[in-house]
């Protein structure tokens, strides 16, 4: 039996409830019968299991920042399909599939790097601040906090004590950094595979703010090269690789014209 | 074979209204290219709770809510246009096949629609503006246009590349982020989050207890209330961070650290002991009023840190 399009796009989307078991008995039924039935679907839903099987040999976590919203709103709304396209267009859910399965591909890299850097964090956090003994910084213009004396007056913070020891801290950045490489790798090259798509200016203004990014990484990481147990600096890094791969994720999720 | 599941799904499927063209004209343009030019102008029945799902590609959406259970729509396209009706969705969006870049002539071309003021609005183009009014959740896209948004009785979700994004009064958070484009966003109230890699994030006269904003190189500027149970993160790299707490910050705790950027405070602050200031950044706790309060995380690497309005010990 052959399925049309809007079947087909319908049982994709309610792969992922299937394969939790989500579904109830009469959906689960009719999608037992379509994935018998229909080889396109069949094949997804391996692609999707061998990812669910990947994803789930990582580690739960709870993501530091929200990035699914994002990147479901844009894979689950592509830009419009016609009935009366030409047939190489039809082909286009099963790009989307591929989307979206790229997309599982690096959220789930992402969720090793979300961990990493979470488990980094609860070692290299700030120390407990004794509220209790604080000094007044005076009031009035002539007294006005001069913040940047009155921290640099304070006594030095102790370094916070890792939790292991200081080469596994370094381990520990080394692994982040791998991570953070390896997704920005992926996303460069499913970038790179787009960038003809798009508008010249858009790339334009994409590789300029990837050069902004790039230079507060270079800086990130000079100064954390002098002082290697900052946290101020490990964040610092953390976030600008993180809107690295915020960005990259932005591009290769952009609409085109063609 | 036809199934009972399957006749459910056929019976609910959404009325396809394929909408060649309503006109079809010809037309000259300054450059002697001729382009078909495709109009449409009709009104659909849609719940209060259904969604408006519109994708341009170069013209301009603009989006009222009315009282109606209906959709007006007035659109104009160098593309063929293909309409999907039902009573839980309308969606409306230009053929990719047929779009070639008409840029100059787009500025004339675009969407103009009238919607249930609670349904559910998904907006998408790539260099054209959308300008919404009135409607109560809100989901706008763009690459290169400005999203402009007054009004939403619920929830936005606003994003842009290039273009800027300006939002005027949303009930019930707001997430919005550009790569270069400016954020400017007012009388928010509710859970805000706003991003962007080289554009400025103004955020003013916003009513929260959740409120994060980042941005790399440029500015981020915060005022409105202060939660005594809030939580408020402002970063940049190289930008400043401006925290202008005249709308009622009282009490709060504020972390702040930079790398070489310095902290100009507005007010008397109590630095709490574990601060260090070398050259290797300076990083404290201080606590305005009488401490406690909201609690402000304010970093950056080479940006200075503005604190001002704030409430001294003492004052009332």
């Amino acid at each position: 039996m052959t399925y049309d399009k809007h079947e087909c796009d319908l049982m994709c989307e309610r792969l992922a409830a299937y394969i939790e078991g989500d579904l109830p008995p009469a959906e689960r039924t009719a999608a037992e019968r379509h994935l018998a039935e229909c080889a396109s679907c069949a094949e997804a839903l391996v692609e999707l299991r061998a990812i669910a099987g990947e994803a789930a040999q990582l580690p739960l976590l709870t993501p530091s920042r929200d990035l699914w919203a994002g990147i479901e709103s844009r894979i689950s709304t592509p830009i419009t399909l016609l009935d009366s396209a030409p047939a190489h267009v039809r082909r286009m859910p099963r790009r989307q599939w591929q989307l979206a399965i790229a997309a599982s591909a690096l959220i789930a890299v992402g969720a090793g790097a979300a961990y990493l850097i979470t488990a980094r964090s609860g070692t290299t956090g700030s120390p407990p601040v004794n509220v209790a003994a604080s000094t007044t910084v005076p009031s009035g213009d002539s007294q006005r906090t001069p913040a940047p004396a009155s921290v640099q007056q304070a006594t030095p913070a102790p370094v916070p004590p890792a939790s292991g020891s200081f080469a596994s801290h370094n381990r520990k950045d080394v692994n982040v950094t791998r991570v953070y490489d390896r997704e920005i790798a992926l996303l460069d090259s499913l970038v790179h595979t787009r960038r003809e798509a798009l508008d010249p200016k858009t790339v334009q203004i994409i590789e300029h703010n990837l050069k902004i990014i790039d230079r507060a990484i270079a800086e990130s990481r000079a100064a954390l090269a002098k002082d290697p147990k900052s946290p101020l600096l490990t964040n610092r890094l953390d976030n600008v690789l993180g809107s690295k791969v915020e960005l990259l994720r932005t591009v290769a999720f952009l609409p085109t014209q063609s | 074979m036809f199934v009972p599941w399957r006749l459910a799904t056929l019976a609910l499927l959404v009325v396809a209204i394929p909408v060649q063209a309503q006109h079809r004209n010809r037309k000259s343009h300054s450059d002697a290219r001729d382009a078909a030019e495709f109009t449409l102008d009709t009104t659909v029945a849609l719940s209060r709770s259904g969604t408006v799902d519109l994708q341009s590609f170069s013209g301009d959406i603009a989006i009222v809510a009315w009282d109606r259970n209906e959709v007006k729509i007035h659109a104009t396209s160098h593309s063929q246009l293909r309409l999907d009706s039902s009573p839980s969705r309308m969606s409306l969006m230009e053929n990719p096949q047929d779009h070639e870049d008409y840029d100059d002539d787009d500025r004339h071309h675009g969407f103009e629609i009238s919607m249930p003021r609670s349904a559910r609005l998904v907006a998408r183009t790539i260099s054209g503006d959308v300008q919404l009014r009135d409607v109560a959740d809100v989901e706008a896209h763009s690459v290169s246009g400005d999203l402009d948004a007054t009004n939403v009785a619920s929830h936005a979700v606003l994003e842009t590349v290039s273009g800027d994004l300006t939002v005027t009064k949303v009930s019930a958070g707001l997430r919005a982020s550009s790569v270069s484009g400016d954020i400017r966003a007012r009388q928010i109230t509710g859970e805000v989050a706003a991003q962007s890699v080289s554009g400025d994030v103004v955020l003013e006269d916003v009513t929260s207890a959740y409120v994060r904003a980042e941005t790399v190189s440029g500015e981020v500027h915060f005022s409105g209330p202060v939660d005594p149970k809030g939580r408020y993160e402002f970063h940049s790299h190289s930008g400043d961070v401006d925290l202008d707490l005249t709308g009622g910050g009282g009490d709060a705790t504020l972390e702040v650290e930079t790398y070489s950027g310095d902290l100009d405070a507005g007010c008397s602050m109590t630095l709490q002991p574990g601060g260090r200031g070398d050259r290797l950044g300076k990083r404290g706790t201080f606590t305005i009023g009488h401490g406690g309060g909201a609690h402000f995380i304010l970093k950056t690497f080479s940006g200075d840190v503005h604190l001002r309005g704030c409430r001294s010990h003492g004052d009332k």
